[in-house]
């Protein structure tokens, strides 16, 4: 008798727990989700909406480096010693950066190598996206304000993925230990299978994302602690542990001091590649250039090893001498120690760098079902508290209305977004203030608009409809403003965003208009049969 | 007495989780998940790099479980133990290591 009572107790408690706590964090990782699928084609967002990349693709043995890094070395203010160049394509960058670790990165045209004038912050459209994903909210300025906003934002998001962690654990003892109806009767029961059916598949994949996401937001944060007193209080910062793991040691070349002609950068890129034709060059390191002593460091991801490389940390690299050409050092993707795969594996999927197209948008759409499926486990609870009331007076919970103006509401303001990305002078002093300011208006407007409706439905009809419009707006606004170009991702984008578009508008044309119809709605199906 | 036997005795129905188990959940799991994977690096060995990633990889996740175990306890002194009891062996650990 005791025994059994433990065992209700238990899992009543399991049930309360995934609920109340899903509930409280639902609406941080709906957000989280929402702006990570934006996050997840970033590159390719990041070409679209800088007029100075506008630039068609290369292959990488055309490119004049030699005209580039001429530049490069009369810049008086450059370092001249391990100067990086990034290759065009990676990340999808469609120009050629030249970057050194204590200076400010030089852009070049890969067609005609000259230096591209980079709009800088003055366009920021995917990275105030990625910063919206993990939460570095409202950072206007650098002062208290920004910082204090930000740090919180980060924060906040942190603990809610902890929490998010604690109800994917709870979800998966639930779906165990309990057997779900298959057919739903009510609205409510419609959701939680929904929940169910779409969540049972895709947490593994949320579960890897999350793990990292709060590593990022939480664990680096907090590593102080940890690095004193895994140290025995000789090490405040965990980079001293951790680092010589994670990071493969740079040893300094010796200068022999004698000049010497470099060989085309166009033919070490071919070199290299016939060493290792299975990886994808995306960065290379010139060492002591113009020097007998000189060597080149080529950087990049295996295709073939998925999970083993491809993030921050592993990183496949060929050294070759850049007088003659011979290969000096070559480091595989299995050459590091076991930890390293284990922070790859975590991370792949959150980072996703390298990753071709296809493979994206399969993680995407995993992606938009489980956003799709927090937000029917949101429903469902709603549908709950409103059968209370049982059709006699109309539902109006402030959660609902706030959720309405997270969920969908979210909608609208970022094609405000994308709409103000070619409406606004790309000479406007303070610009990118300005479409930040406008987006959050535009989000606290739909939550007084989610409050001024009343019935929710025609509320969530209206947001689809407006964010469908400003999506389709950007499109048209961005092919007004630079013409259709037309061989490159850049198109792509635009037909992407024609089609988000379209489907908004038809899901807000086809959407019930209350809740009778909705009931039909959800349900309609499963009676028919 | 009496406190222990409040203490002791399982709640009526698990319905909600109470102030006292929230607590003791996302405090008493924070530190007990921290320290324990500070354990899980604190030997000196040559791997003791590779644990370190793991225990700082991993930590977050050990206190979504660990905050799990501990509201889902039978009753609330159960919930104190599971916190207090591999906290002290985890701290004397990580003293016994520091000294």
């Amino acid at each position: 008798m005791f025994k059994s009572d433990a065992s209700k107790l238990w899992k009543q408690r399991l049930v309360r727990v995934h609920w109340a706590l899903g509930l409280i964090v639902s609406l941080i990782m709906y957000c989280a989700l929402f702006f990570g699928i934006f996050a997840i084609f970033l590159p390719y967002l990041q070409v679209w909406e800088k007029p100075s990349r506008h630039i068609a693709p290369i292959a990488l043995e055309k490119i004049d480096y030699e005209k580039i890094l001429s530049y490069v070395w009369q810049d008086a203010l450059f370092p001249k010693n391990n100067v990086i160049v990034t290759f065009p394509g990676t990340k999808n960058e469609s120009a050629l950066k030249v970057s050194h670790r204590f200076s400010a990165p030089i852009f070049f045209d890969t067609q005609t190598a000259n230096v591209i004038q980079d709009e800088g912050k003055q366009s920021f459209l995917a990275g105030f996206l990625n910063q919206l994903h993990y939460g570095k909210v409202l950072d206007f300025d650098k002062e208290l304000f920004g910082a204090a906003w930000s740090i919180t934002g980060r924060v906040l998001f942190g603990l809610a993925s902890v929490g998010v962690l604690s109800v994917i654990v709870s979800g998966v003892i639930l779906i165990v230990i309990f057997s779900y109806q298959k057919r739903a009767k009510t609205p409510q029961a419609f959701f939680v299978q929904r929940h169910i059916s779409i969540l049972k598949w895709s947490f593994p994949v949320v579960f890897l994302v999350t793990l990292s996401g709060a590593f990022m937001n939480l664990s680096l944060i907090s590593s102080t602690w940890m690095a004193q007193l895994v140290s025995q209080g000789k090490e405040s910062r965990i980079d001293a542990i951790i680092g010589p793991v994670l990071f493969v040691p740079e040893k300094p070349v010796k200068f022999l001091n004698e000049n010497a002609t470099m060989l085309p950068i166009a033919t070490l890129v071919k070199k290299a590649r016939r060493i290792v034709p299975s990886v994808t060059l995306h960065q290379a390191r010139l060492i002591n250039w113009n020097d007998q002593s000189a060597q080149i460091e080529f950087k990049g991801y295996d295709a073939t090893k998925p999970f083993f490389n491809g993030g921050v940390f592993n990183k496949p690299s060929i050294t070759l001498s850049a007088v003659d050409g011979t290969l000096l050092a070559k480091q595989d993707v299995m050459d590091r120690s076991w930890s390293v795969y284990l922070i790859e594996a975590t991370f792949f999927l959150h980072f996703l760098a390298g990753v071709d197209l296809l493979s994206r948008s399969l993680v995407a759409f995993i992606m938009a079902l489980s956003a799709l499926a927090v937000g029917f486990g949101i429903l469902s609870w709603l549908e709950k508290q409103a059968k209370k009331f049982d059709e006699r007076i109309t539902f109006y919970h402030w959660l609902g209305k706030f959720s309405l103006c997270i969920t969908l509401g979210v909608i609208p303001a970022t094609g405000m977004l994308f709409a103000l990305q070619w409406l606004l002078p790309f000479d406007l002093s303070d610009r990118i203030l300005w479409q930040k300011g406008l987006f959050y208006d535009v989000w606290l407007a739909t939550l007084f608009w989610a409050f001024y409706r009343f019935n929710a439905y025609r509320a969530a009809k209206e947001f689809l409809l407006a964010g469908g419009i400003l999506f389709i707006a950007s499109v048209f606004l961005h092919w007004f403003k630079m013409g259709i170009f037309v061989p490159s991702v850049i198109l792509g984008v635009d037909l992407a965003l024609l089609a988000l578009g379209s489907v908004l508008i038809l899901i807000a044309l086809r959407l019930p208009q209350d809740s009778q119809a909705a009931r039909l709605f959800w349900i309609r199906k499963k009676e028919k049969r | 007495m009496n406190l222990y036997r409040y203490l002791a005795t399982p709640e009526p129905h698990g319905r909600t989780i109470g102030l006292f188990r929230i607590l003791i959940a996302f405090f008493g799991g924070l530190v007990l998940s921290y320290l324990s994977m500070c354990v899980l690096a604190a030997f000196n060995t040559p791997l003791k790099g590779d644990f370190a990633v793991v225990g700082l990889l991993y930590n977050t996740f050990a206190w979504a479980i660990a905050a799990l175990w501990i509201a889902l306890s039978p009753s609330k002194l159960s919930a104190l133990l599971r916190f207090s009891l591999p906290t002290s062996v985890a701290t004397a650990f990580l003293g016994w290591t520091y000294v």
